[in-house]
């Protein structure tokens, strides 16, 4: 329908002159941008509206720090006449027909020419919009001016547009919260950890004091079962670690701002991968041993990886234990239940080895996610964990982040770099006692470095070495009565807390023999003859009956001593028994499961000594090795060959006897150590690669 | 005064505008075609003309024709200046086409003084035509960028109501003879309107103080108007009616 417009005129005298003006009456938006500092957006008109410049470096890139910075809404009115009547700001969202905000202007706003209101990002508070700023998880928005005329006029650029953004600046990773977790153990961990910065490895020390009991434990799964189970949950299997992720707003000179309100609820990917094990740390046979090992399916997982795959026990390629486990969230508010993770996470459906987790638009925890962090228990295992932010987001908040293809990352903005997170186990030395003070100490340290090389921190909780062991004397005497009459003639009189460093003192095979006349009113023959029927006939039979007394008593004693917290109890003799005329034990050390007091989470061993080889460092590790499962190597030592890489490889392991060389855990010892499932390892060693 | 000399037979409004009689009415209403409902103009008595002529003899006297007025209306755009070459179509009273002058004029001559109403049609523009929606080609983007380039078509919001070519002629409803006197603020409200403002001859206070503050924005410049009807009368009486 054509514009109508009633107006009122004179005529004019035949001879006069005088005329009726006449105006269409006629306004529109001529422009509308955001503008702060030299940055200016884009101004839109339908296409049915004159042309206008733009402002100079118009963008639709516009973008500012909500809060933080107060642009201007700048708009232009040509409106001669003041025909507007009405004209009002709206922001929409992609995606919604509605505003999310409106704002109706005010007379002085909307006269003829050019305007400008601050503008810092506030609006309505709304479902979406909690805080009352516009945010990320909405952005791009499209300012709107709308303006509406008198009747009879002309309405010829109804209305003007621009785009604004509120981005992503970066994204930091940050040590996540202790309420975040609800096993003891979990909490337990949390102390002990801290954020990677980038080029530096964070340990992760499980505590497993997790020790044989037995030699039926030796030969079984338990050594790979139970450090498993310790930190499994239902069907989740290694610790959890809470990693927070803080969002920063990039404000309009592209700088950081912390603006959590500006942030609203977005997804980041979690992605993570390995860094190729170090084996230059091991000697050359356990590098070949382990080179094969750790090259299984390492380009057919994903990630690729030298983790310890699922084959072995690992998470590596096992898509039923996420490293980043679904989570149901909690409520956002000034705080949330503690033991409950407070982040929604979801598994990608695609990448299913990533998640992910949705950040809190309010409350304590507004501008922020996370993920529970739970690597595998497997020590060495290394972690080097990313957050992503989708550049391209849909309206619905998918992205196209969840692809296997690793080039799709490159879409997203990444989480600043931090560093490696490698999981260790941690046992503990829980008592130290020397049978003397003058007992040279034991180098923990020292002996922890061998573990090392296995992931195990060897971690002196003893609270340094005690000596003497009080009341030894009578706790020894005490077992010693169980003892047959006649062996007892062997130990020799006096308090056995002074008179030796050692477990125990014994008369030599001479002083028993002169003692067995007295005490059974034997002449010498009938002395000699009931020693050759009890088997003391040589000197080494009888150190042999030495050994056993002191297997027996010195055991049963040092037992009285456990304590009660987890780990290994060391009981320092020197030696582990002697003789009058300098005679002494060949144990150099003895991890004994007669230890009455040794449960999966105590164990114990005496450190006796020995001239070398091997070194106090040895015996103790190899003792320690029996603790954790290790039996004895072949060879000497008489251990089975299938828990060891092949004596032609390596004949010095750690468990064996063999002292030509220096003992060193052999490659899969080493593993086994480190949690993998020993019992699907070959101790040939190029069988285990594939 | 012109329809209303016309009305009582003169064949000159100056007869019934320059008697003695109306002198003080002419002094308040210095143009004749604008006169207030409620003034007093007097008749003055019809003066008869003698003519002694012999009666055996046809005589033939001529009377003077009427003079009737003129229509101008000037097409101006919201600032005032002329709009020239715009079609325009008087189809009542009478269907006159023509074009605007120059100046932009549009002169009816010989207009019947009796006509109160009229109907003029100006094609006052031309409409830009839009064109065709094309979608927008998607970019290829080989270096990712953030964020990434705007999709229009992703805002559901209502699109703003495009103006079409219907909106290029106006139809004019003319009120013939009812412009009042500058002088009176219906006059300058009537003026104002003409020229495009959102007034009317009645409007009240409020609105008439918009339109005025928009006509000293624009036409006089003024960055702090009054909004004082009393204060653009006679600038909107030299805009509307000074050829």
């Amino acid at each position: 329908m054509a514009l109508k417009r009633t107006v009122y005129v004179a005529r004019t005298a035949y001879d006069l002159n005088h005329v009726n003006r006449l105006t269409v009456p006629k306004y529109g938006v001529l422009k509308l941008f955001v503008t702060i500092g030299s940055k200016n957006s884009k101004s839109h008109l339908i296409p049915e509206a004159p042309e206008q410049a733009q402002e100079a470096n118009a963008t639709n890139d516009f973008h500012f720090a909500p809060e933080k910075e107060k642009p201007k809404i700048k708009y232009e009115l040509d409106d001669k006449c003041g025909c507007i009547k009405k004209a009002k700001l709206e922001l929409f969202h992609r995606q919604k027909k509605d505003a999310v905000w409106k704002k109706d202007l005010t007379d002085d706003d909307i006269t003829d020419g050019k305007h400008e209101i601050e503008w810092d990002g506030k609006i309505d508070k709304g479902t979406d919009f909690p805080e009352e700023y516009i945010t990320v998880e909405h952005s791009p928005y499209k300012l709107k001016l709308t303006i509406e005329g008198e009747a009879e006029t002309h309405n010829y650029s109804p209305a003007a547009w621009t785009f604004l953004h509120v981005l992503v600046h970066s994204i930091e990773l940050e040590k996540g919260e202790k309420d975040a977790l609800s096993r003891t153990l979990d909490k337990d961990l949390f102390d002990t950890y801290g954020l990677p910065a980038d080029g530096a490895t964070q340990k992760i020390n499980l505590i497993s004091n997790l020790y044989s009991v037995g030699g039926a434990d030796k030969a079984d799964g338990t050594s790979f079962t139970a450090f498993r189970d310790l930190w499994k949950s239902g069907s989740e299997e290694g610790p959890n670690i809470p990693v927070f992720a803080k969002l920063f707003i990039k404000n309009s000179t592209d700088g950081k701002e912390e603006v959590p309100k500006a942030i609203g609820k977005v997804k980041l990917l979690w992605d993570w991968h390995d860094t190729k094990e170090d084996l230059s740390i091991h000697f050359k046979e356990a590098k070949e041993f382990l080179t094969d090992a750790l090259n299984y399916d390492n380009d057919a997982t994903r990630p690729k990886g030298d983790n310890c795959h699922k084959d072995r026990g690992g998470k590596r390629g096992d898509d039923t234990k996420p490293v980043f486990p679904v989570r149901g969230g909690a409520a956002e508010g000034a705080t949330y239940p503690a033991g409950t993770f407070p982040f929604k996470v979801d598994r990608g459906t695609t990448r299913t080895w990533s998640s992910y987790s949705e950040t809190w638009r309010s409350g304590k925890l507004m501008g922020k996610t996370g993920v529970s962090f739970q690597p595998s228990h497997i020590a060495g295992d290394t972690y080097v964990i990313d957050a992503y932010f989708p550049h391209n987001r849909k309206p619905d908040g998918k992205d196209d982040l969840d692809d296997t293809d690793d080039k799709k990352l490159e879409n997203a903005i990444k989480a600043k770099k931090t560093g490696i997170w490698q999981t260790w186990r941690e046992i503990h030395i829980s008592l130290y006692l020397k049978k003397d003070a003058s007992i040279a100490n034991l180098s923990f340290p020292t002996i922890a470095t061998t573990l090392a090389k296995a992931y195990i921190d060897l971690a002196d909780k003893s609270g340094g070495p005690q000596a003497p062991m009080a009341g030894y004397d009578g706790k020894i005497r005490a077992h010693l009565a169980g003892v047959s009459a006649e062996r007892q003639l062997a130990v020799k009189a006096g308090d056995m807390g002074t008179i030796t460093k050692g477990g125990i003192s014994y008369l030599d095979r001479t002083g028993f023999h002169a003692a067995l006349k007295v005490a059974k009113g034997f002449n010498d023959a009938q002395a000699t003859s009931w020693m050759n029927s009890h088997a003391m006939a040589s000197v080494n039979a009888y150190r042999d009956v030495l050994e056993a007394i002191a297997d027996d008593v010195v055991v049963k004693t040092c037992n009285e001593y456990f304590n009660a917290s987890d780990g290994i109890k060391v009981f320092h003799l020197e030696p582990y028994w002697e003789a009058d005329g300098g005679d002494r034990s060949d144990t150099g050390g003895f991890a004994s499961v007669a230890f009455g007091n040794i449960t999966q989470k105590k164990a114990g061993y005496i450190q006796g000594v020995l001239t070398p080889p091997p070194s106090v460092k040895e015996i103790a590790s190899h003792e320690i090795g029996h603790t954790l499962f290790l039996p004895h190597a072949p060879g000497r030592a008489g251990g089975p060959q299938a828990p060891h890489d092949d004596v032609a490889h390596w004949n010095n392991c750690m468990m064996s006897y063999e002292f030509d060389k220096e003992m060193k855990f052999c490659g899969l010892c080493l593993l086994r150590l480190r949690g993998w499932n020993y019992q699907v390892l070959n101790s040939n060693r190029s069988s285990n690669k594939k | 005064m012109v329809s209303l000399a016309d009305s009582l037979g003169m064949h000159d409004y100056h007869t019934l505008y320059d008697d003695g009689s109306n002198a003080a009415l002419k002094k308040t209403r210095p143009n004749p075609n604008q006169l207030k409902v409620g003034d007093v103009v007097n008749d003055p008595p019809a003066k008869g003309k003698v003519h002694k002529k012999p009666a055996d003899r046809a005589l033939k006297f001529a009377i003077k024709p009427k003079k009737p007025p003129k229509l101008r209306i000037v097409v101006v755009d919201g600032d005032g200046q002329p709009q020239s070459g715009k079609n325009w179509q008087l189809t009542a009273p009478k269907v006159v086409k023509g074009t605007t002058k120059k100046d932009g004029l549009i002169e009816i001559p010989d207009f019947d003084p009796q006509q109160k109403n009229g109907a003029l049609e100006v094609e006052w523009q031309k409409t830009k035509a839009a064109k065709p929606a094309k979608p927008p080609k998607e970019k290829e983007i080989k270096k990712p960028t953030y964020p990434r380039p705007i999709k229009a078509d992703e805002f559901t919001d209502d699109p703003p109501t495009a103006p079409t070519a219907v909106d290029d002629i106006m139809q004019f409803t003319l009120k013939i003879g009812s412009m009042p006197p500058f002088s009176e603020d219906t006059g300058t409200r009537s003026r104002l309107h003409n020229l495009g403002f959102p007034c009317k001859p009645d409007s009240d206070g409020p609105t008439t103080q918009k339109s005025v503050k928009a006509y000293q924005r624009s036409r006089l410049k003024q960055k702090t108007p009054s909004g004082v009807l009393a204060d653009i009368r006679n600038d909107a009486r030299d805009k509307h009616d000074n050829p």
